[in-house]
């Protein structure tokens, strides 16, 4: 979830669904992101960490799986709030 | 001082609490309708934040939460899924919708969809729809107090009276400061939830096992691995499928980021920048499901066989020597779970069934006095309503709750074109729509005719999808300029500036 460096993100604003003005790439990888994460939180990637072991942190690894999700789906949002704050004016 | 005196007048200190930060911020809100339903769009990220968490933090999750992990194991984690799921699309629509509401005066969801596809018709049945999904909802609410107030008092306090009493209070509130008494009420009873339930969720492990890794250990040993395995198990102690597991989860999620009430709090903002904020934050309260769901699993071993699963939680509490405050906090901490979630449906219920039910089927709409007036009368008559539910009438309310995430979710493809696709037309969305709802409902009530075994919403969806794209590209477009609106509603206002 890097951020957006080019200049041309700042004229974006607001246009990410007209289809005039591109998307910012930002979103885009973060939209990219999320749908692997509920992949992974279902059928079929949530297969490979179903197992209840080995207890990670004390939680079977089912458990410290989803718990690990919650975390990196929060710091990706973060990180796009981030990225969409350098990228817009005061809304 | 006898345990049951202290534990009431704990109890007793949190509900009055609880009435003074809700009453309060009334002094401060105009009397118009958009003061009552959308809190003359005033709300910060502190309270948006804490309105947004108890939409989880019901008595579904307080209760039920444990109530999964105990009798279904690793099943329970979709809630924490859904919950990291479903707000993400709101990190997208939120700050739209707010950017709509302020520029067009709306309060409601179906206001903007019912403009955006120039049909009133379909305000009427959303609004139907919401206020059909809203109160089974907001009786398991009230089942869930009337239910831990007469447990925690050993039957000392009937059912009727604990939910009663309880929702009398948030009747109050919600009456006189509509939304913004639900908003700091929530800030109040969410905090509160998080400190009893962490405390609670490491306590608990560690008193009755040494420790968590040492409780998981004990379930395995004791021959519960399968459980601990997921998707867990089914409702009958079998193992889930993924298809079930799988298909929970997306539904959940789809239906979570549109629920009305939810989704009406995007009016209630301050600005766009306090919805993102509290969006980003939310997960904070996914991950405050983790304790929750360990009270459930500490009972595995120490307590096999309660009958009742949702009831797991305070039959725990019951069974280990705990001081008469702890136990008293724990039950407040339990009613602010239903109580944060029950006034926020109280009040969307009405408003959304008088503003976009009654009010479009009049000919001459209610002037804002009168409607602000007749919101509040419905809240009182759907209050009665969900309690003659609650306390009378025996029907199985969870089963309704759990098929209503699938008619909610039929409103997520419609609100995604709204924003996302121009082409998509008013008989293009109605008739996703309503095939949605049918298909939906169809397979809920005649659940064996199912192909695979997922859950009817998908099914729903499906259909919805299917008749939006496809009847929309076989009709005329709708008017641009109405289209363009609601499509670009960020970069029009940010030009008009």
């Amino acid at each position: 979830m890097e951020k957006t460096g080019d200049q041309n993100t700042k004229k974006t604003y607001g246009h990410d669904s007209s289809g005039k003005e591109p998307i910012r790439r930002s979103r885009i990888v973060f939209t990219i992101f999320m749908v692997f994460l509920t992949v992974f939180l279902v059928w079929p990637g949530y297969t490979l960490f179903s197992s209840p072991e080995p207890l990670i942190l004390g939680l079977p690894l089912s458990f410290a799986w989803v718990t690990f999700c919650t975390i990196s789906g929060f710091l990706a949002m973060l990180l796009l709030y981030i990225s969409d704050r350098n990228n817009e004016e005061d809304d | 001082m006898e345990t049951g005196t202290i534990i009431l007048i704990i109890v007793g200190l949190y509900l009055l609490i609880s009435l003074l930060t809700g009453i309060i911020p009334s002094l401060r809100i105009s009397k118009s309708v958009g003061g009552y339903v959308a809190g003359d769009r005033s709300m910060n990220v502190f309270i948006l934040y804490f309105v947004l968490g108890a939409s989880i933090f019901s008595s579904f999750a307080f209760l039920g939460g444990p109530g999964w992990a105990y009798s279904r194991g690793a099943a329970s984690f979709y809630i924490i899924s859904y919950c990291l799921i479903g707000i993400v699309p709101f990190y997208f629509f939120g700050p739209r919708v707010w950017r709509l509401g302020k520029k067009h005066g709306y309060v409601t969801q179906a206001e903007l969809l019912a403009d955006r596809f120039d049909s009133k018709f379909m305000s009427v049945v959303l609004a139907v729809l919401s206020v059909i999904v809203f109160i089974p909802y907001l009786t398991l609410q009230m089942v869930g107090a009337g239910y831990v107030l007469n447990v925690i008092s050993e039957g000392m306090i009937p059912y009727w009276a604990g939910a009663g009493v309880t929702y009398i209070v948030v009747l109050i509130y919600v009456y006189f400061s509509g939304v913004m008494g639900v908003g700091w009420s929530n800030a109040f009873q969410g905090m509160f939830m998080m400190v009893m339930a962490w405390s609670l969720g490491i306590y608990l492990p560690n008193a009755l096992y040494g420790g968590v890794g040492e409780m998981f250990t004990a379930i395995m040993e004791a021959g519960h691995s399968a459980m601990l395995e997921a998707p867990g198990l089914a409702g009958d102690g079998t193992p889930w499928d993924w298809w079930g597991f799988s298909s929970a989860v997306l539904i959940s999620a789809i239906g979570f980021s549109v629920w009305p009430h939810l989704f009406m709090r995007g009016f209630a903002a301050q600005n766009a920048r306090s919805i993102r904020l509290s969006v980003i934050l939310y997960p904070t309260f996914c991950i405050f499901l983790v304790p929750i769901l360990l009270i459930g699993f500490s009972a595995i071993v120490q307590f096999p066989g309660v009958e009742q699963a949702d009831s797991i939680l305070p039959h725990v509490l019951m069974q280990i020597e705990l001081p008469a405050v702890v136990i008293g906090l724990f039950c407040a901490g339990a009613l602010a779970a239903s109580m944060s979630s029950g006034d926020a449906i109280l009040h969307s219920a009405a408003s959304i069934g008088v503003r976009d039910g009654v009010n479009q089927l009049l000919k001459e709409p209610f002037n804002d006095v009168n409607e602000r007036r007749l919101i509040q009368i419905f809240v009182i008559l759907i209050g009665l309503v969900a309690y003659l539910f609650a306390v009378v009438i025996d029907v199985s309310i969870v089963a309704l709750l759990l098929g209503s995430y699938g008619g909610v979710a039929q409103i997520f493809p419609i609100v995604f074109a709204m924003f996302y696709w121009k082409r998509a037309t008013k008989a293009g969305a109605l008739c996703g729509l309503f095939g949605g709802i049918i298909v939906n409902t169809f397979f809920l009530i005649f659940s064996g005719l199912k192909p695979i075994d997922m859950h009817e919403g998908i099914y729903g969806l499906a259909a919805n999808i299917i008749l939006l794209v496809g009847v929309s590209l076989l009709t005329k477009p709708d008017d641009p300029e109405r289209v363009e609106k609601f499509s670009t509603g960020s970069a029009s206002l940010k030009r008009k500036r």
